[in-house]
């Protein structure tokens, strides 16, 4: 998968933004299956893609009555495709079908009503005139969406239908079990007459809706493109969402970058996102910090509006910049092949080989959790220092999250996670001492998670030992391993 | 005796209703005799609507679309039942609406009957779909709306969404008159278990029926929530949890003998305890068991009420034997305390 398979799109919480699109119909549902990230070559069709949702919005926000109506008819909209693939298939309709469609061209001129006044000019969601099936399906001109084969169709039909109904009267007042039985043998012989005659017009309607189902089958396409629009507006609107800017360069900006399900997930422990703000260019980036210092989540927040904006979405953040990239790979140490028996380090070699292999090719945006954290910490250091030097030399964007000291090199750009750079330790561990249950709780309240770019010098900070301070982990194991760092510094 | 004279005919009986269901003791005993008598009663009177509880699994799939019952309705009934139901049906029909309610035999589709004619009945097996097409034909102008039930362990719709409820027994039950008797005075007084009418213990009650199986109401009105899988064997859980501070029992689902014998041979607790059930169809109790836990102080009662308003019997039975159909009536009367119809044979006297 170039752009994340099933299971990493979840993870980044792109399942979860899925979700929350207030899709109404079958056809916004299949619109919104079948989206795919543009091409390269195809930033034209992004953009006019962005302009169509920003044109959307505008309107949204000064027409909300209309929009409520275009709701409530979408409600009421039925999956008609298979009746109409049926119908261009010269397979007779039966009644229901075309009650179906009948009620279906006379929604679609409702919303066309509605359309007209937005004055939106966009050719994917101009719906065709259905009155000409209206005008086969009502031969009575009443407008209402009931159906059945009516006397209007056929005099045949009427004067069949009026025998019938003598018969049922006679019936009713029948003394004897003779004459009964005669009068419904008459009765069902009317019946197969009647049916006869029905199928008949049944047959000449879908020949003359078959003529129709282009028209059709565009307004099922537009009408899927505009329930998805709108689905994509609302979402937009719900989480305030930017337009991203579409460059040629192989640079990526965020100001402000969130993740929907992170702060879903956070809100309910009543705490606060700390939006993320990144610039990256061609080559390497590390960043490095503390255990729990959200280093995962600022890398699934950057995949997922990457993600985002590549499939013509705004995107979560104030400020957004990026070029079309050719594939978008996570390598993180939760992935699937875990699962299939091969060893967390084992898979994500599996998964580098591809990532590498396609980077070689083409050029694209790639993200490394902690790479190599499940092997022997030497090895692994060894490991992602080459991988970090190695992707200094490709035009994709690459983006490495460790806590091994020492990966970055001149040519590449670092982030730290501030972490508890700035916090008064002494006084953190009063609190914790004061509050021993609520010790995780506190240091996530005192965490930075903001990152701060810094120059390669910096060390990777020594929050590991102060974390395992403030946790209480025994004051004889500490005190070695103080020891230690004294060593080496 | 009683004396059935200057009683009320079935139709005058269920008009004051705006739904009733008629549901049969087993096959052939006049269901859809009933139906048709009561179409019959209520022509050029009222609007009727009409719908029927699907069934779900085997017998759905055994009954073919020649065995399903016909029945002879009015110009201008409404309906609602499923598609391939509809299109077995020889009215002249407008369709109205589709519902989004899918059966075995195609979505149900109201509509209405432009002519007399047959009509085939197959509608959703679930309740609240059915309390919504109910509320639905009624929309559309049905003053009663009659739902063609069934009193099996398969259905999940019960005749408790509708405001009375007609059952038919017949013949066709046992060879035995005495046994037939007996069988359809025990149902009745299980269908018409007595209601629960504290609104505090029915509020507690539901939300027990929301969340789990089976829920123990304490008298300070707290409730535990029992986690076990079906009520059926569930006898184990229900007795560790009944001690002197219980006063409900709340069982979704099936309330079996074996259940009931079970938590009768383990403990005393019960005594004095109510037990809720959802409604009369769902207890499956034989007279000897539900006798003997009256006796010993066990009570149990209903969410939803069942209302009874009639029996209907058939003397004959398809199987090639006839009861005597005024001793038949007779009996039946004499051992149910709701009126008797015999809507196949009639009055004689």
């Amino acid at each position: 998968m170039k752009f994340l398979d099933e299971q990493q799109r979840n993870q980044v919480g792109f399942s979860f933004v899925m979700d929350k699109m207030k899709i109404i119909t079958s056809y916004g549902l299949e619109e919104r299956k079948n989206i795919v990230p543009f091409k390269a070559t195809e930033i034209d069709k992004l953009t006019h893609e962005l302009d169509s949702l920003e044109s959307i919005i505008i309107s949204m926000n000064s027409h909300v009555e209309e929009y409520n109506e275009i709701g409530r008819i979408f409600c009421k909209l039925k999956d008609i495709r298979n009746s109409i693939k049926r119908c261009s298939e010269s397979k007779t309709l039966d009644e229901v079908e075309l009650y179906e469609i009948k009620y279906f061209s006379i929604l679609v001129t409702q919303l066309k009503n509605v359309l007209d006044k937005l004055q939106l000019n966009k050719e994917d969601v101009h719906l065709n005139s259905l009155d000409e099936i209206i005008y086969i399906l009502d031969p009575q001109g009443t407008r209402i969406s009931t159906f059945y084969v009516y006397d209007e169709y056929s005099k045949a039909l009427k004067y069949t239908r009026e025998k019938k109904k003598q018969k049922e009267k006679e019936l009713f007042t029948a003394k004897t079990e003779e004459s009964i039985n005669e009068l419904k043998q008459q009765r069902l012989d009317l019946v197969i007459e009647e049916e006869t005659e029905e199928l008949r017009i049944r047959k000449k309607l879908t020949l003359q809706i078959s003529k129709q189902t282009e028209a059709i089958n565009q307004n099922i396409q537009a009408i899927g493109r505009l329930d998805f629009l709108i689905a994509k507006a609302n979402l937009s609107l719900t989480y305030n969402g930017t337009r991203p800017k579409i460059c040629n360069e192989m640079k990526l900006q965020l100001i402000s970058a969130f993740n929907p399900e992170v702060i879903e997930i956070l809100e309910k422990n009543k705490k606060l996102f700390t939006p993320v703000n990144i610039d990256l260019n061609a080559g390497t980036t590390i960043i490095t910090g503390a255990n729990m210092g959200g280093k995962s989540v600022t890398l699934k927040t950057i995949v997922l509006n990457l993600l985002l904006g590549q499939m013509g979405f705004f995107v979560f953040a104030k400020n957004a910049q990026f070029p079309i990239m050719n594939f978008i790979h996570f390598v993180s140490d939760d992935m699937q092949s875990v699962s299939k028996g091969l060893s967390t380090f084992g898979a994500e070699i599996i998964k580098l080989k591809e990532v590498v292999e396609s980077a070689k090719r083409e050029n694209g945006f790639i993200a490394l959790d902690e790479f190599a954290r499940g092997t022997n910490p030497k090895e692994g250091y060894f490991l992602v220092k080459s991988l970090a030097r190695y992707l200094t030399k490709l035009k994709s964007v690459s983006l490495i999250s460790t806590h091994y000291d020492g990966v970055v090199e001149d040519n590449m750009e670092h982030y730290q996670v501030i972490g508890l750079k700035n916090v008064d330790f002494n006084n953190l561990k009063y609190k914790i001492n004061e509050n021993k249950t609520h010790s995780v709780e506190l240091i996530q309240e005192h965490m930075d998670y903001k990152l701060e770019k810094v120059s390669k010098e910096n060390k990777v900070p020594k929050d590991a030992l102060n974390i395992a301070l403030l946790l209480g982990l025994q004051k004889e194991i500490v005190d070695i391993a103080k020891s230690f760092y004294n060593q080496e510094e | 005796m009683k004396d059935n004279k200057d009683m009320l005919s079935i139709f005058q009986m269920v008009q004051k209703y705006d739904s009733i269901s008629i549901i049969g003791m087993s096959k052939n005993v006049g269901k859809t005799t009933t139906l048709n008598h009561i179409l019959k009663e209520a022509r050029g009177k009222i609007s009727l609507g009409l719908t029927s509880i699907g069934r779900d699994g085997e017998e759905q799939d055994i009954v073919t679309a020649k065995e399903k019952p016909k029945i002879y309705v009015e110009c201008g009934t409404f309906i609602a039942t499923a598609k391939q139901c509809l299109l077995n049906s020889d009215i002249t029909r407008e369709i109205l609406k589709t519902t989004g309610f899918n059966t075995p035999m195609g979505e149900v589709i109201i509509c209405r009957a432009l002519s007399d004619g047959y009509v085939e009945l197959g509608g959703p097996s679930v309740n609240s779909h059915m309390t919504l097409i109910c509320d639905e034909l009624k929309k559309f102008g049905s003053e009663l709306v009659i739902v063609d039930g069934a009193l099996s362990r398969k259905t999940f719709a019960s005749p408790s969404i509708t405001k009375a409820t007609i059952l038919s027994t017949g013949a066709s039950l046992s060879k035995s008159m005495g046994v037939v008797i007996k069988e359809t005075s025990h149902t009745v007084k299980l269908l018409s278990t007595e209601n629960e009418v504290d609104d505090e213990i029915l509020k507690l009650a539901s939300g027990v029926l929301r969340s789990g199986r089976i829920g123990i109401i304490r008298r300070d009105n707290s409730v535990k929530i029992l986690d076990v899988i079906t009520a059926l064997g569930a006898s184990k859980e229900i007795v560790e949890f009944l001690d002197e501070t219980t006063s409900h029992v709340v069982i979704k689902g099936v309330v079996s003998d074996h259940l009931i014998e079970d938590i009768m041979a383990t403990t005393k607790m019960y005594r004095g305890v109510t037990f809720l059930v959802e409604d009369g169809t769902k207890l499956f109790l034989t007279r000897d068991t539900l006798y003997k836990f009256k006796v010993h102080g066990g009570i149990i009662k209903t969410l939803n009420p069942i209302n009874i308003v009639c029996v209907t019997c058939n003397p004959r039975s398809p199987y090639g034997y006839e009861f005597d159909k005024d001793r038949f009536l007779d009996g039946l009367r004499n051992n149910l305390n709701v009126p008797v119809f015999d809507v196949i044979g009639g009055e004689s006297k």
